[in-house]
């Protein structure tokens, strides 16, 4: 396994653990509840993070 | 005849054209009609995979659910979220082996992995099984979309008649050619309304969305975060951990897998999918706006929170294109359904029993199991509101089912025989079954557990069942054939 696929791990933490975590309706942030948020956040980071992942491991492919 | 209903009835004459053209003159054998000749790039596998995640239910359950309980509803988009960073790394490994020996259903796929017909041959009746609700789902909530936003000039049952005879003749006609083309017309529908009325209810009835979720914050605060049991954080987490394993154990996403050109359309397909997800944040947002602004609704009412919502503000017009969006949001679910239970029952049940069927023949005995499994559906659509329940609870459980047999199978070194894998869909299946017929939940068993345990998705406990037999019968089988390998060799 390549070392950079551990990316893939954070988002998957960041929904089964982190919104236990902050399951609380204050500070409002862009207008949605905290725990909204927390979740929109994440989403939007997983696209984020496997686009990274599709960027190094096409660098990887034309490497070898 | 009124507005709405004339454009609805457009918008789906467009689509049935649509579809019929692009399907002209292609469908010669079954690898076409079920698959578009696997030459599928990234916008329309993308299209079929994410179109299983917004049908008619988002526009009446999810919104009728935001009403109830608000955050619940991003459940979705975690696991979809979840489910692609698995399936960024597990769709590739699935077409190759699919491209590699040519294989067209997801029975093929086990049937080849664990070297035995009959596993191939369960997984196809499993999988048949779990798709049929899918199917009636969406009959029934096109149904309910189509009589309520044409004033009540069709009724439901007419609305399921019609509907699901213009989705049987373009789906027989043009095969997942045709029916990719209206993938793509029916998400940019969705997306257009959902987006739309997610920003322009806040915006009407309040200053925005700030201000519309700080007043629910004052009336309702309950539904902002995850209540202490019921739908509480551990049925969050149990249910995310669920759902993104069985994301792409359905055979329709199978299919879609395999009809995909390359790697690199199934990798952007991933990337881009939990974006996509967000829309459906805008119908929470509608869910919300509706608590305030319609909020005597309840019980089965609250799933046309949306579209009430929209008889008090907009034009008839403007309700046919909801009508429109709804009614594709069904058709597209059932054509992709019927396509891969007419595909899969010829080529793993049939055809094993007449294996010189031409090619041309074999597309069209799939094509006619795509008949019988439409009035099947339309058949349970229509009656006995007691079987859609039964059915609805099974579907999900049976095809999660499947998940050890698959993860193994695609490790380098896979220790899980054939036997193992039966016996764990069996059980796992057997106490789905089971569990729906009598209602029996670990929390029915054990009622006396904390509220913590109880609220864990019922079908994770099968599931769980199901993997301990899975590797248990493994291990005893593969040391027997071991033993009789080597006593065999002793002897010689």
């Amino acid at each position: 396994m390549k070392p950079f696929y551990f990316l893939a791990f954070i988002p998957v933490v960041a929904f089964l653990i982190g919104v236990p975590l902050v399951n609380r309706i204050k500070p409002f942030v862009l207008g949605l509840p905290f725990s909204m948020f927390w979740i929109v956040l994440w989403v939007i980071l997983s696209s984020l993070i496997l686009f990274i992942l599709y960027r190094l491991d096409q660098h990887d492919e034309e490497v070898s | 005849m009124n507005i709405s209903l004339m454009i609805m009835i457009a918008v789906v004459i467009f689509c049935m054209y649509t579809a019929i053209k692009a399907g002209k003159g292609k469908n010669d054998k079954l690898e076409e009609w079920a698959l578009g000749g696997r030459g599928m790039g990234a916008i329309i596998t993308f299209f079929l995979l994410a179109g299983e995640f917004f049908t008619a239910f988002t526009l009446t359950g999810l919104v009728g659910l935001a009403y109830n309980s608000g955050i619940a509803t991003l459940y979705i988009m975690s696991y979809i979220s979840i489910a692609c960073i698995i399936g960024y790394f597990l769709l590739p490994k699935i077409r190759h082996y699919s491209k590699e020996h040519n294989l067209i259903s997801q029975g093929d796929f086990f049937e080849k992995k664990y070297n035995s017909p009959f596993l191939g041959k369960l997984i196809t009746i499993v999988g048949a099984i779990a798709i049929i609700p899918t199917i009636v789902m969406a009959l029934k909530g096109m149904g309910l979309i189509v009589s309520v936003a044409s004033y009540g000039a069709i009724s439901s049952s007419a609305a399921i008649w019609f509907g699901s005879i213009i989705v049987l003749i373009y789906t027989l006609i043009s095969g997942l050619h045709g029916s990719s083309r209206v993938a793509i017309i029916k998400d940019i529908l969705m997306f257009g309304v959902l987006l739309f009325l997610g920003l322009y209810f806040p915006f009407h009835y309040y200053d925005g969305v700030g201000s519309m979720v700080k007043e629910v914050a004052e009336v309702k605060p309950q539904v902002l975060i995850f209540p202490d049991t019921g739908l509480s954080l551990v049925w969050y987490v149990s249910t995310v951990i669920l759902m993104c394993l069985g994301l792409y154990l359905w055979p329709n996403s199978f299919l879609s897998t395999f009809a995909a050109k390359n790697d690199k359309a199934l990798r952007k397909n991933t990337i881009l999918m939990p974006l996509y997800s967000l829309m459906q944040l805008f119908a929470c947002l509608v869910g919300l706006t509706a608590i305030l602004a319609i909020p005597t609704l309840s019980g089965a009412e609250s799933d046309l929170a949306l579209i009430k919502l929209v008889f008090e503000t907009f034009d008839p017009w403007f309700v046919g294109f909801i009508g429109a969006a709804g009614v594709l949001a069904s058709l597209v679910p059932c054509s992709v359904a019927l396509i891969t239970i007419g595909s899969m029952i010829a080529s793993n049940i049939y055809m094993p029993l007449k294996p010189d069927t031409s090619v041309r023949k074999q597309m069209n005995i799939a094509r006619l199991f795509a008949i019988a499994a439409a009035i099947i559906s339309i058949y349970t659509s229509l009656n006995s509101h007691g079987a859609i329940v039964f059915l609805q609870l099974i579907s999900y459980n049976f095809i999660m089912q499947l998940f050890p047999a698959l993860i193994f199978s695609l490790q380098k070194k896979n220790f899980v025989t054939k036997q193992g894998a039966i016996s764990g869909i069996v059980i796992g299946v057997s106490l789905a079954l089971y569990s729906a017929a009598t209602g029996t939940t670990a929390a029915t068993l054990f009622p006396n557990l904390p509220s913590f345990i109880l609220d864990i998705n019922n079908g994770l406990n099968m599931l769980i069942i199901n993997a301990i037999v899975t590797v248990v019968v493994s291990l005893v089988t593969q040391k027997s054939t071991e033993e009789s390998q080597s006593l065999e060799s002793g002897i010689i």
